[in-house]
């Protein structure tokens, strides 16, 4: 019995997503003048007059009239205006109706006594801020049938989130070496969901560069698949990067990519200490081409993790092809794919980033400057940027936001 | 004599200008140490296909080289250095800053698309445990100076966007 539970908290584990704080908060209301139809037949007409007289452009997702119980049977009632200073006399007493609506075209006398009724201020965004809501006043809601999956726990099939799982595996081996290696224990992974290949791994290497966060290597090792990248990495073997631009099967480790990148990359180092503004002269750049890597990974170290293998066994998990995630996306990804035909890799679009613990703030705006399309990971951190202190992906402003999953495997034991 | 503040951001403006000519976002910034400029940056995005190489991270990996060729610890030097940057740093190098505890940002423009230091967020001030240190801002020097440039870069548009992201011309 103990087994099955067990089993089955592995396989069901659904990743919690991290949605903006609208999706979470109780609903907002707003105090609005509300007075009964005397007689329904005016309902129309007192609809028409109000609507004309007294727009009411901040609560457009109200109804105007609601049907209320009473204990005879029902009674219709009418919003009339916001309530606010020119409702209310200088002793702070509401004024009368007529005085309310002064010169105004409204049939006055079809209306009740007004009184003070709390109303929703904002379309609700889910179910359950609807269903608060409409005890208030009637109002419209269109449930975003993505968001209502993602709350209930039902937006990754089984065989998906197996898969979620797995790419969190891969990243918790490197997080491993990391701290293997006296770094922090965080590795990532960015993988292309079309295709479920890998495109880069990396583990934290902060001990060699404050910077060198694990997300922020991922990124730089996305860029050096892609032809660019800035860092270099003296071999490690436990980064790598795929070449994607390369349509071929081939994997290339860093230290094979290294070659390739000295080349191109040699002129872009100027010469540290040199503090002449002007870099453009082609003089200054072959001056400067004899300029050793900035950073050097202890070979002792490297040679400890013994993980010259990985980019066989990623060899081997691109030949399997396994589920494709979020199969009721298929529209927009055969877009995507066909897009990509076209067009070479731009920065990390279309991919997903698996990370060990959430990000930090410097890590979380790299993902929004990469165009990353997801974010998954493990463990929160106590000053987190996608979710804990900031919500960087879904933060007002700017230019791009992504969708953020935490929680994917079960704490170990 | 130390020098002015203006005199350490008209170097950071002519290695914005530089970025301007590469087809680059137009920013630059130097790191001053000991009254010294030890490092320069300009935005290398394009360059290196890595859109997190802003002028702020590139100068920051020379500081590191600089260190180590000057037998310098890193931490000490960023402790002890100010950096001068055309444009306020964006929420990714605020963020950067903090971890390298540089106490002061002197920065041109703002930058209201992506800022740190006030026009986004506030990283540079927030409460956020063991994530480095708030640091201080002195903002708008030679702002004007820096304004030109970016109108520059933007009355163009990114060459590198892809199919579709790129603004259409009426």
């Amino acid at each position: 019995m103990k087994r099955s539970h067990d089993g089955k908290s592995k396989t069901s584990k659904h990743p919690t997503a991290v949605l903006a704080d609208k999706y979470y908060e109780d609903i907002q209301l707003e105090k609005v003048l509300v007075c009964d139809i005397k007689n329904k037949k005016d309902t129309t007409t007192l609809i028409r007059e109000l609507t004309s007289e007294f727009p009411l452009p901040s609560l457009q997702h109200l109804k105007r009239v609601r049907k209320a119980k009473t204990q005879e049977g029902s009674k219709l009632q009418i919003i009339v205006c916001c309530y606010d200073d020119s409702c209310r006399d200088s002793g702070g007493k509401i004024l009368s109706l007529s005085e309310i609506c002064q010169s105004r075209d409204i049939s006055v006398d079809s209306l009740g006594e007004p009184c003070i009724t709390e109303v929703p201020k904002y379309q609700p965004l889910i179910r359950k801020q609807y269903e608060t809501a409409v005890l208030h006043w009637p109002t419209a809601f269109h449930e975003d049938k993505k968001i209502a999956k993602i709350l209930s726990g039902q937006l990754f099939s089984h065989s998906e989130v197996d898969l979620i799982q797995k790419f969190m595996k891969e990243a918790v081996k490197m997080s491993e070496m990391g701290e293997q290696t006296g770094n922090e224990k965080v590795g990532a992974i960015v993988v292309d969901p079309s295709t479920n290949e890998i495109i880069a791994k990396s583990h934290d290497i902060r001990s060699q560069h404050p910077l060198q966060h694990a997300v922020m290597v991922c990124i730089d090792l996305v860029g050096k698949a892609q032809g660019g990248g800035a860092w270099k990495y003296d071999s490690s073997p436990a980064l790598f990067a795929i070449s994607s631009s390369n349509l071929g099967n081939e994997t290339k480790t860093i230290e094979e990519m290294k070659n390739k990148v000295t080349e191109d990359k040699e002129k872009t180092r100027p010469d540290e200490g040199d503090t002449k503004i002007s870099r453009s002269s082609k003089e200054k750049r072959s001056q400067n081409e004899e300029k050793k890597p900035v950073l050097h990974l202890d070979n002792d170290i490297k040679n400890e993790t013994g993980i010259h293998n990985t980019s066989e066994d990623e060899i081997t998990r691109r030949q399997e092809k396994v589920v494709t995630l979020n199969k009721n996306e298929t529209e927009t990804k055969d877009k995507a794919t066909e897009n990509k035909e076209k067009t070479a890799p731009y920065l990390c679009t279309g991919y997903d980033l698996y990370v060990t613990r959430e990000p930090c703030v410097m890590c979380a705006m790299a993902l929004v400057h990469s165009r990353i399309s997801r974010v998954f990971y493990n463990t929160a951190s106590e000053s987190g940027a996608l979710g804990t202190k900031y919500k960087i992906h879904v933060q007002k402003g700017l230019n791009h936001h992504f969708e953020v999953y935490k929680d994917i495997l079960p704490i170990d034991h | 004599m130390s020098k002015t503040s203006e005199y350490w951001m008209q170097f950071a403006l002519q290695l914005a200008e530089e970025a301007l000519t590469q087809g680059e976002v137009p920013v630059g910034c130097i790191f001053v140490y000991k009254d010294q400029c030890i490092a320069t940056g300009r935005n290398e995005v394009n360059e290196t296909k890595n859109a997190t190489r802003h002028a702020e991270l590139v100068a920051a990996d020379r500081v590191i080289a600089w260190c180590q060729k000057n037998k310098k610890t890193a931490a000490e030097v960023f402790e002890n250095s100010s950096l001068y940057v055309t444009v306020e740093p964006c929420v990714m190098c605020a963020g950067a800053l903090r971890v390298l505890k540089v106490p002061l940002v002197v920065f041109g423009c703002a930058n209201d698309r992506f800022g740190g230091c006030g026009s986004v967020l506030t990283v540079c001030e927030d409460d956020l445990p063991n994530f480095g240190l708030k640091f201080q801002c002195i903002t708008g020097l030679l702002k004007e100076k820096a304004i030109v440039l970016l109108k520059e870069f933007y009355r163009n548009e990114n060459p590198t966007a892809p199919e579709g992201k790129k603004k259409i011309k009426i």
